[in-house]
């Protein structure tokens, strides 16, 4: 049986990189099946699966695909705080994908540097890179108050 | 080494460097340093400050989200997905399928469709319904050229054996008598040709023997395909009055022991084009008899054509077409005569 916490890693990234409920659940089931069945044959750590995981299917799920719009059962996602998602959706359309994904790894899932560069197959650099750029497009998004509700 | 250390001149970065670094600067992971140098950029360029003011407000709004849950309702749907069970029923769907297996399936059910359409198909009538077409649009049958031959009398060729049977016209019920002198093509009779099955022991010898003047007979079968063991008779009469000529003509092949071979009944009217189509089986020893008769109501082209439907023995196959004559051809014709 899969962690809780991993598994709602998992549906967390979904839900924030299609903005719609119905979609992040259908893939994060699939992410699910297709770690387990990895599982065995794996070497590299449980989180370093992870995010190869939630590559691999963010391209098969086509998941690059901008959202139009904003699709949560009341209640589905619970926070702190209420979070406006306003810029979250602005700059999921207006981001480079490779960076808004890095981004969701490391500053909302939290996974170290490390970890999201051997899982995206890329430097630790280029993790760092992408991450700065990405905060940045977001805290101008932030700044300008585009698509705050 | 403090020593040179200390008296290493104080690192300075470019604005560009200053802004590449900013995220680790914020994260507080620069050595010390880098992170004096990112300072000082930070103290000569307003840009740079606005962009670590950015980066620190969605640093924070990150963590506003991080602290997002997912409801326990959500997450108990998807420990349910995630069961052995739900996992085994969900690999057998198809799109779980591996690609090799997928395309194995898809050729697999096409081919079982076109199988099952194939074996579906009358093609028994569809046989017979091409082969009937083929038959009344025959070249042979229904070209300008040879309806010309039939109804044009023609100087006959040096064929000896059949030079002789000009005196055998036989002398019809009603119709135009016939004047034309015989016409044999030059592939008519060929004794030594080889007969494409026990049917064609009704050899062309011996029907040109006994044939009226205005009767032509060509033998097709030389040269036929070895697959084409059976023969066909076809027939081509170009008559003005082939309403009341097709009755009498039913009648008599009816007479003679014949019936019809094909879906349509003995004297089918056709109207494009215009004509009667008798598609019929006689008794092989009638056949001479059938030949008068036709020949009494006007000329008649035979073709003996091989088949590869094999008749019973002493029964033959025979296509009439009996096609409507136009006024106009038949004064050119009558013209021609006088002329001659």
């Amino acid at each position: 049986m899969l962690a809780d916490a991993l598994l709602e890693k998992i549906a967390l990234f979904y839900y924030l990189v299609f903005l719609d409920e119905t979609k992040a659940m259908l893939a994060t089931s699939r992410t699910m099946r297709s770690y387990r069945q990895g599982q065995k044959k794996r070497g590299s750590s449980e989180n370093t699966a992870i995010v190869r995981q939630l590559e691999k299917q963010f391209k098969k799920t086509k998941a690059s695909t901008k959202p139009s719009s904003l699709s949560f059962t009341a209640g589905a996602l619970v926070t702190a705080d209420e979070v406006d998602w306003g810029p979250w959706f602005e700059f999921r359309k207006t981001a480079d994908d490779r960076e808004f994904r890095t981004v969701v790894y490391s500053a909302i899932l939290k996974f170290s540097d490390q970890v999201i560069a051997d899982g995206m197959k890329v430097p630790i650099g280029t993790v760092r890179y992408r991450v700065g750029r990405g905060l940045r497009v977001l805290g101008h998004v932030l700044q300008a108050g585009v698509g705050h509700a | 080494m403090p020593e040179e250390r200390l008296n290493r001149p104080k690192r300075q970065l470019s604005r560009f460097m200053c802004e590449e670094l900013l995220y680790e600067y914020a994260k507080e992971k620069l050595d010390k340093d880098r992170k004096h140098a990112v300072e000082a950029g930070l103290n000569s360029h307003d840009d740079l400050r606005r962009d670590l003011d950015s980066i620190r407000l969605a640093m924070s709004y990150c963590d506003q989200i991080s602290s997002s849950r997912i409801s326990m309702l959500q997450m108990e749907r998807l420990r349910a997905t995630s069961s052995p069970i739900a996992d085994s029923i969900e690999q057998l769907r198809y799109r779980n399928w591996p690609d090799v297996v997928q395309w194995t399936a898809q050729a697999l059910i096409l081919s079982s469709l076109v199988a099952v359409f194939a074996l579906t198909l009358p093609w028994q009538k569809i046989e017979r319904r091409t082969a009937y077409l083929v038959q009344i649009s025959h070249p042979s049958l229904l070209s300008p050229r040879n309806y010309q031959d039939v109804t044009r009398p023609v100087s006959p060729p040096s064929v000896p054996p059949l030079t002789n049977q000009k005196a055998t016209a036989a002398k019809g019920t009603r119709g135009p008598t016939p004047s034309a002198p015989i016409k044999v093509a030059s592939n008519a009779i060929n004794a030594n040709a080889p007969k494409p099955s026990t049917e064609a022991q009704t050899s062309s010898s011996s029907f040109a023997a006994t044939l009226p003047s205005n009767v032509e007979f060509i033998d097709e079968t030389t040269g036929a395909p070895a697959n084409l063991k059976g023969l066909l008779y076809r027939m081509l009469m170009a008559l003005p009055d082939v309403d009341s000529v097709a009755p009498e003509v039913r009648e008599k092949i009816l007479a003679l022991g014949g019936y019809k071979a094909g879906q349509v009944e003995l004297g089918w009217r056709k109207v494009n084009p215009s004509g009667a189509y008798f598609h019929f089986i006689i008794p092989e020893k009638n056949f001479n008899a059938l030949i008068k008769t036709l020949g009494g109501y006007g000329p008649v082209r035979i073709l003996k054509t091989a088949h590869q439907r094999v008749m019973p023995q002493g029964k033959i196959r025979i296509i009439l077409w009996m096609k409507e004559q136009s006024p106009e051809p038949q004064s050119n014709d009558q013209n021609n005569n006088t002329d001659q």
